[in-house]
């Protein structure tokens, strides 16, 4: 008997170590024809020494790192002097604030998503960019950064500071929000992409009319109720048809509290979206639209079963075939992008065409941090992504865009038709939607930019009451803790 | 002379010994009791400006809010403290009590205490981020074992539409009931070894007098384990303020499940803004609760005093 424990003990022991000695694995280094270097986490050209360092942290999530290292590859390329580091960070958002508080251990450029950079500047700790986007990457003859850059993501990227406006931050991707689909079975069941709220509706009961016919119903809808965000894509998007996109951000000026106010715009416009929303999501729609427990999913769980099959759409953007592309490419699972529908009452352009904008959610961000070991270096790369070239390869790599004028119509043969499918959307709208909020209670009143959807379902409440309990919130708290 | 320089020497070395040995436990007193709750006296008067980039003081106005949003309809706080002390109760007089039973189970090798021992100690040996994900996936209606269960026994309306973690019905039941589960591990390893240290000729000489096993338990054990049970109490009034992490990893805080402790995460999140707040609603709940655990402390005292043996 002690002999048999000795030997389990001894074999466990033994699967544990393997275990431990199978995580060390040394880093991997690979070189190009160029003879450009990927050392682990450093790239560089010939030798690392004697190189000048920029070190770039970057949040590690959707569009993955494979684009940031293709365009450091480019970079050591044609600059030899520069080795570059980059640290890839799921976490950046909460280790993030606090480097850039104290100054410790900072690195020269930040690749961040969403955060309230403007609180930053007043502390002094992020570099003024006008220099780079003013900078002609193309060569004398090209656009500077700033005419690269679309318009409407312009004004989310200055600040005001002691009466002086600069440019701080970069926006690093464009969001394209939409519904994707299993276009697979959308031609298998015959079913057109829609284009208004009216046939859309069809397609839902086609869906769960054919799936039943074929022995397994299957949902039209999966969410991912506990990530907030995604619904609020559909009902952003559904409120600026309504209200038009000046009434919203006249919402987001928070110049007073009569802007919360469901019986008046913007905020009626508001409530109409989310009585749209419900419809299928709300309580009466929600067992008979959406996959069951769908409020207790991660994103990552809902879209493995959009892509399983357990259901046929999902509210999201254009990251979702990068992210989860493993399990895309292990199951061979076919999707598109389609654009919001148009509700029966949108608003018109002066041609008479219903507006059709993208909601870009909350842009992300790229910045320097003013104690920065290298910024020089760090404006050269940043510079250098601008580059129609490097700008094409962020699109090659992840599938998605970038808010820059460039050439994307060439490389549509190289994509997937997911990611065409985005590009359709993207060319489509007139223009995108970040969430941008002005005002002097920006920050305070701040809790209104998400979440506000998922807290409906899961409460159970109707829009209406839900909106009236927001009005009266807002009243109670404009003048205490919201004041300024 | 030289007798006199050496015991000098020795003196002084004793000194030397006394100060080094004591300057860390001194400057770490120092450092996290003056200037770290100095440092949050003195934010809770503050609040960030965007305009200056820096904390400027704005009087009692957090504390204000603090009384306000108590009472305040739209606001998460008033569920949050009373989640919080749910917490505390099914800790202290739920999963504590089990516990002891367990821990007399097992040290009494009643049958099938060693299989107890297995099934309450393994949620103890694994990390709790793999073990929430664990309990989530169970209870996920696509994946999760339990919902496939109740399918095959054709029991589907029993899975909530919304998802088991997500359902206000369900939610918190099962919350509370993933604490049980990875509550009792931890407790019992200390009351085990509690118990273990009773001597043999105490409980020989029970045996001996026919105290039957309940009097043995009553009269001998519990006494004698007093102070190890007296402090998992005092621990477990710590979950008031603290306890955060199973919401965070299961539920969110959605559903009606935030707490305390989660409610004070979600105001530091985004960045310096509410940093003020958070430290007015520390120092508040400090006065309230410092008071509570010394009173708790002298009960538990006069109930479980500490016996030499």
């Amino acid at each position: 008997m002690k002999t048999l424990k000795r030997v389990i003990i001894s074999a466990l022991v033994f699967v544990f170590a393997t275990g431990v000695f199978a995580g060390c694995k040394g880093t991997e280094r690979t070189v190009d024809e160029r003879n450009v270097w990927v050392d682990g986490n450093k790239v560089y050209k010939d030798t690392y020494e004697g190189k000048e360092i920029i070190k770039i942290d970057f949040f590690d999530t959707g569009y993955g790192k494979d684009w940031l290292y293709e365009t450091a590859k480019d970079f050591v390329y044609e600059n030899e002097e520069y080795a570059l580091v980059l640290n890839a960070d799921s976490s950046l958002v909460s280790t993030m604030p606090t480097k850039l508080e104290t100054g410790k251990n900072l690195s020269d450029l930040y690749f961040t998503p969403h955060f309230d950079w403007e609180k930053y500047i007043s502390q002094d700790s992020i570099l003024p960019l006008d220099d780079v986007y003013e900078a002609k990457p193309d060569g004398e003859d090209g656009k500077t950064i700033e005419e690269k850059m679309e318009p409407s993501y312009i004004e989310t990227n200055r600040f005001e500071q002691n009466g002086e406006e600069h440019y701080y931050v970069l926006p690093w991707t464009k969001l394209i929000t939409g519904i994707a689909y299993n276009s697979e079975l959308f031609e298998r069941y015959d079913i057109e992409v829609p284009k208004t709220m009216e046939e859309f509706d069809e397609v839902c009961e086609t869906i769960i009319e054919k799936s039943t016919a074929e022995g397994k119903r299957i949902a039209p809808f999966v969410a991912s109720g506990r990530t907030l965000g995604y619904f609020d894509f559909m009902c952003m998007n559904l409120w600026i048809q309504r209200s038009g996109l000046d009434a919203v951000k006249e919402f987001f000026a928070f110049g007073d509290v009569e802007v919360f106010n469901p019986a008046k715009e913007p905020y009626k416009g508001y409530v109409s979206a989310w009585k749209d929303f419900a419809k299928y999501f709300g309580p009466d729609g929600f067992s008979k639209y959406c996959l069951s427990g769908s409020m207790s999913k991660e994103v990552y769980d809902a879209q493995r079963d959009l892509i399983n099959g357990e259901a046929v759409m999902m509210i999201n953007a254009d990251w979702l075939e990068r992210e989860m592309i493993n399990l895309v490419d292990e199951t061979g699972f076919k999707m598109k992008l389609m654009q919001f529908p148009v509700v029966s009452d949108a608003k018109k352009d002066e041609n008479g065409n219903y507006i059709s904008v993208n909601y870009g959610a909350d842009a992300n961000f790229i910045f320097i941090p003013k104690k920065a070991s290298n910024p020089e270096g760090a404006k050269e790369f940043l510079i250098f992504m601008h580059k129609e070239n490097s700008l094409q390869t962020f699109t090659k790599v992840t599938g998605s865009f970038r808010p820059f004028e460039y050439d994307v119509e060439s490389l549509r043969s190289e994509l997937s038709a997911f990611s065409n499918s985005v590009l359709d959307i993207s060319l489509a709208c007139s223009e995108t939607y970040v969430d941008y909020p002005t005002g002097p209670r920006r920050f305070k009143a701040s809790k209104f930019i998400t979440g506000q959807p998922n807290q409906m379902i899961i409460n159970g409440t109707d829009p209406e009451d839900f909106a009236a309990q927001e009005y009266a919130e807002a009243k109670v708290r404009w003048n205490s803790d919201w004041a300024v | 002379m030289k007798t006199a320089k050496r015991k000098l020497t020795i003196r002084n070395k004793g000194i030397a010994f006394c100060v080094i040995a004591l300057a860390f436990p001194v400057a770490h007193f120092l450092f996290m009791f003056f200037l770290q709750n100095g440092g949050t006296f003195i934010l809770s008067f503050q609040e960030f400006s965007v305009d200056s980039g820096k904390f400027e003081f704005i009087g009692w106005k957090n504390f204000t809010t603090i009384f306000r949003i108590l009472g305040n309809e739209y606001s998460e706080f008033p569920l949050a403290l009373r989640n919080s002390l749910i917490f505390f109760l099914l800790n202290n007089f739920f999963i504590l009590p089990i516990s002891i039973c367990c821990a007399i189970i097992c040290y009494k090798r009643i049958p099938f205490s060693n299989v107890f021992r297995v099934i309450l100690f393994l949620p103890t040996v694994i990390s709790p981020v793999v073990l929430a994900m664990v309990y989530r996936f169970a209870w996920d209606s696509t994946v999760g074992f339990i919902p496939q269960i109740l399918e095959q026994l054709n029991l589907q309306e029993l899975i909530p539409v919304l998802g088991f973690l997500a359902d206000k019905k369900t939610a918190m039941p099962l919350l509370l009931f993933y604490c049980v589960w990875i509550g009792l591990g931890g407790s019992i390893i200390l009351l085990t070894g509690a118990i273990s240290k009773i001597p043999d000729h105490l409980l020989e000489l029970d045996r001996l007098y026919g105290l039957s096993f309940f009097k043995e338990v009553w009269y001998v054990i519990l006494p004698l384990i007093g102070p190890t049970v007296s402090i998992l109490f005092l621990q477990g009034l710590g979950v008031i303020l603290g306890f955060y992490m199973p919401v965070l990893l299961i539920t969110g805080g959605a559903a009606d499940t935030t707490t305390y402790a989660f409610f004070t995460i979600q105001l530091t999140n985004g960045g310096q803004s509410n940093y003020g707040f958070a430290a007015a609603l520390s120092l508040v709940s400090t006065l309230i609760m410092s008071p509570v655990i010394l009173v708790c402390r002298y009960f538990i005292d006069k109930f479980f005093p500490a016996y030499e043996y």
